[in-house]
């Protein structure tokens, strides 16, 4: 009897793309639109993981940065007790 | 190497907005004696910080964009850490075609983008009609040519 195959990373049907940087197409992350970052960083004011977000890996690299530059200029807090 | 930057730097709110002008003045100073070239002024506008620096709850956040050559860049950084009034300063590489919070520059791009689009229309709908003409004449003639054809 056939092993019925659950794993989605061998489903033949892609993956809706659900970046919202790619989506929107934006190249170059800006540390100082903080409207947009807010989304990306959990209560506790931690980066979030981009399983949860979504987030593909050339964007996330490029939004932790900004995020780590907008808590320098005091835009985002580094932490939330 | 020339390169094209954005500074932002954060003043404490316990100078009043009149009392800015005289520091953006200096910090504008500190850019074109380094060699740079000022090309926009901006400003964020005063906000709550999101941590107390030096027991400033808030404070205002203003931008300058400048061309500078690359070694001068340590100079200006260093100048600005020396400068008193600021509490903050950070100085990115910018693209100024891509700058999402400058208004006058996306405006212009987005009316470029628009008139690009509209004569690109146009220019392919003069092309689409011509070559409609073209096919028109063709069949006609390809017509003619099967007709007469037949005929014979």
């Amino acid at each position: 009897m056939p092993r019925q195959n659950n794993n989605s990373y061998n489903n033949a049907t892609a993956k809706p793309k659900n970046c919202h940087f790619c989506i929107n197409n934006v190249e170059d992350i800006d540390y100082k639109d903080i409207q947009t970052l807010r989304r990306f960083i959990s209560s506790y004011a931690k980066i979030v993981p981009r399983k949860r977000s979504g987030v593909c890996s050339k964007h996330q690299r490029k939004l932790a940065n900004a995020i780590k530059r907008a808590r320098v200029m005091a835009l985002l807090p580094f932490t939330n007790k | 190497m020339v390169n094209h930057y954005e500074a932002c730097y954060l003043v404490g709110a316990n100078y009043t907005e009149e009392e800015l002008i005289p520091i953006k003045e200096k910090i504008a100073d500190l850019i074109t004696k380094a060699g740079g070239q000022i090309s926009l002024e901006d400003s964020l506008g005063k906000k709550k910080l999101s941590y107390p620096i030096k027991g400033n709850h808030q404070g205002y956040y203003l931008i300058y964009q400048f061309d500078l050559e690359k070694d001068k860049l340590k100079e200006l950084d260093r100048n600005l850490k020396l400068t008193n009034e600021l509490l903050r300063h950070m100085i990115v590489i910018s693209n100024p075609k891509k700058g999402r919070f400058v208004p006058s520059i996306v405006e212009n791009l987005t009316e470029e983008k628009v008139e690009n689009v509209k004569t690109e229309k146009v220019e392919a709908k003069s092309l689409a009609d011509d070559q409609g003409k073209i096919k028109l004449a063709d069949l006609d003639e390809k017509l003619d040519e099967i007709l007469e054809g037949k005929i014979m």
